[in-house]
């Protein structure tokens, strides 16, 4: 989340802790909102993945995406489940008039740019990727983009509205990969 | 009609057995006596080690001696062994080398490790077989081919070098070059000199005709004599009275900054003869007359350095100036002859003239100093343009030698230097 005083000021919470608040609940309910599309998926835990190293993932000529992805020639198991797919979110960003080319091309992401005082939308930026879990390759990588036009109040409610929107939009994404 | 079906079964089964698919095709190089590393993360080997050296050595002469053994190291480690287990999973028709990149660094650094040795990866999988090779400086297969599987390993490892292993072998480098090759510096991070700085002398033919040109172009000038000390068909080139074809000596000192933009002052020095009538008893009178032509001249370069050797390096250049030309005129009668009334009122020629010269030459620089310079271009002299026209412009006369040009060649010596 970036700039933490708007929206600490905007949910009505306390500055200092907003990201102890406000993390956890991102990711409760992105899951949740994931869980209503595809019921059969699980989460696994994040420890899975800490031996993994960070590797960058070109999308296209100028467009990279940062994140780790399993080992290759290892599935990805725990004691009980082997799946077969696993969805891989690498960044969730929230913000106000946010672009994903700022953060993800790196041609333009040097560029400076100026903050309003007028904020005229909310920004939800997510890079995912969907992996082959039988042949650890990946399927579907994406950075996708979400932009609310912002009126005069926020609430947990309409942050909600827009993850759904945005998992939406993500579903259709690899509903639409060709694999 | 039976033994018809029978006969096209025969080839059609004939055909698919021989089936082999090229998925794609880098590059990459077969050493003289290679070693061949014969990696697989099957538990079964397809193709015996010294039967695929046998084939090696029968179907490609020039290779040598091969060595050809399972790469045991490779089958035990388990960072390589996760890698080939990756690639019998994703090897298919219609990829490319990209998509079977290794990601895992220390993968990456195994196959950096590789030097000169070849590694030929085999796995079964679709009722056939893939096979690639790996070697040195490559992150994913150079190469990946689809085959059918022969029951005979003989026959097996001839598909593979039929296909993969028909080019002409190159010489293994022993240790110590591939040392100093590692160690010799990228001439693509060759320092720029900062500007280099150049005294020659030259010696050069000009002439009118260009190469390349009908002659048709040069008639009138070249076949024109001067008749009674003046009167010529037309006045316009200074061909028409003077030999056009002179060799010329020149001295000249040029500079050059950052390999790229510089600049040439020059002096050139030829002499002409007047083409005048010998069989005309006007000119018995006349021991000798000929112009001394001196130009001097800037011109513009634009050259690009190339190291060709250690000792040697070539700048090719074009150049693009301008040039004055005076003609000198250098006329003398014979022992106790009075000139006539024609010899006093004889063709004079402009002060000076100015002219453009362009052309293009190289310099070869030999140890950093000593240099041969050759070049070529085109000169010519033209009437002062920046001169008022009189009031009287309509009946002035014309200009003599208004439009002269000549082509010319030249071979100089320089000496050279050079600050980085």
């Amino acid at each position: 989340m970036t700039r933490e005083k708007w929206f600490a000021n905007r949910l009505s919470l306390p500055p200092d802790s907003i990201h102890a608040i406000i993390d956890p609940w991102m990711s409760k309910t992105f899951y949740a909102e994931l869980h209503n599309l595809f019921p059969n998926s699980l989460l696994l835990p994040d420890s899975l993945q800490s031996s993994w190293p960070e590797e960058s993932f070109q999308l296209d000529h100028s467009i990279f995406l940062k994140g780790k992805f399993p080992e290759q020639g290892s599935v990805v198991s725990t004691d009980s489940i082997n799946p077969p797919y696993l969805l891989l979110l690498h960044e969730f960003i929230i913000g106000t008039d946010l672009s994903r080319a700022y953060y993800f091309d790196y041609e333009l992401h040097s560029q400076n740019t100026q903050i309003q005082s007028e904020v005229k939308s909310v920004s939800f930026i997510a890079s995912y990727t969907l992996w082959d879990n039988q042949k650890q390759r990946p399927l579907v990588s994406s950075i996708i983009e979400w932009q609310e036009p912002y009126t005069h109040s926020l609430s947990f409610e309409q942050l909600q509205k827009n993850i759904k929107n945005l998992v939406l939009a993500m579903q259709k994404e690899m509903a639409a990969g060709d694999f | 009609m039976q033994k018809f079906f029978f006969f096209l079964s025969f080839t059609l089964a004939f055909n698919f057995s021989n089936a082999k698919q090229i998925i794609y095709k880098g590059d990459y190089t077969i050493w003289t006596n290679p070693d061949i590393l014969i990696w697989s993360p099957d538990s079964n080997l397809i193709i015996q080690p010294q039967e695929f050296c046998l084939a090696l050595k029968r179907l490609n002469p020039s290779i040598g001696e091969p060595k050809c053994r399972v790469f045991g190291e490779w089958e035990r480690d388990s960072i390589t062994s996760r890698y080939a287990s990756w690639l019998h999973d994703n090897m298919a028709p219609h990829l490319e080398s990209k998509h079977l990149r290794a990601r895992n660094p220390i993968m990456l650094q195994k196959l950096n490790q590789l030097e000169d040795k070849t590694v030929l990866f085999l796995t079964q999988k679709d009722g056939g077989i893939y096979a690639s090779i790996l070697e040195e400086q490559s992150n994913s297969p150079k190469n990946l081919l689809f085959l059918t599987q022969y029951s005979n390993s003989l026959e097996q490892s001839e598909s593979i070098v039929k296909t993969f292993f028909n080019k002409k072998a190159t010489r293994r480098l022993s240790s110590k070059e591939r040392q100093k090759k590692a160690e010799e510096p990228d001439p693509f991070y060759s320092e720029i000199p900062k500007h280099q700085t150049w005294v020659g002398a030259a010696y050069g033919i000009g002439q009118a005709k260009f190469p390349l040109t009908p002659h048709s172009w040069y008639k009138s000038k070249l076949n024109s004599r001067v008749k009674n000390y003046r009167i010529t068909a037309d006045s316009l080139s200074l061909w028409n009275f003077v030999e056009d074809k002179a060799p010329f000596t020149s001295i000249y000192f040029g500079r050059v900054w950052y390999g790229f933009i510089g600049g040439e002052f020059f002096y050139r020095y030829s002499s002409h003869r007047v083409k005048i009538d010998t069989r005309d008893t006007l000119y018995n009178e006349l021991d000798h007359w000929r112009f001394k032509r001196h130009e001097t001249g800037i011109h513009l370069t634009l050259s690009k350095n190339f190291e060709s050797a250690s000792f040697l390096r070539s700048i090719p250049y074009a150049f693009l100036g301008f040039q004055y030309s005076f003609f000198n005129e250098d006329i003398a009668l014979k022992k106790d002859r009075e000139a006539s009334q024609y010899y006093k009122t004889r063709i004079n020629f402009e002060n000076a003239y100015r002219g453009v010269i362009l052309g293009v030459g190289s310099h070869f620089v030999f140890f950093d100093h000593w240099s041969i310079n050759l070049k070529g271009g085109l000169a010519s002299r033209g009437r002062m343009l920046d001169k008022d026209p009189s009031a009287s412009a309509t009946t002035s006369p014309t200009i003599i030698g208004g439009s002269t040009i000549d082509g010319f060649i030249s071979f100089g010596l320089e000496y050279f230097w050079t600050v980085y």
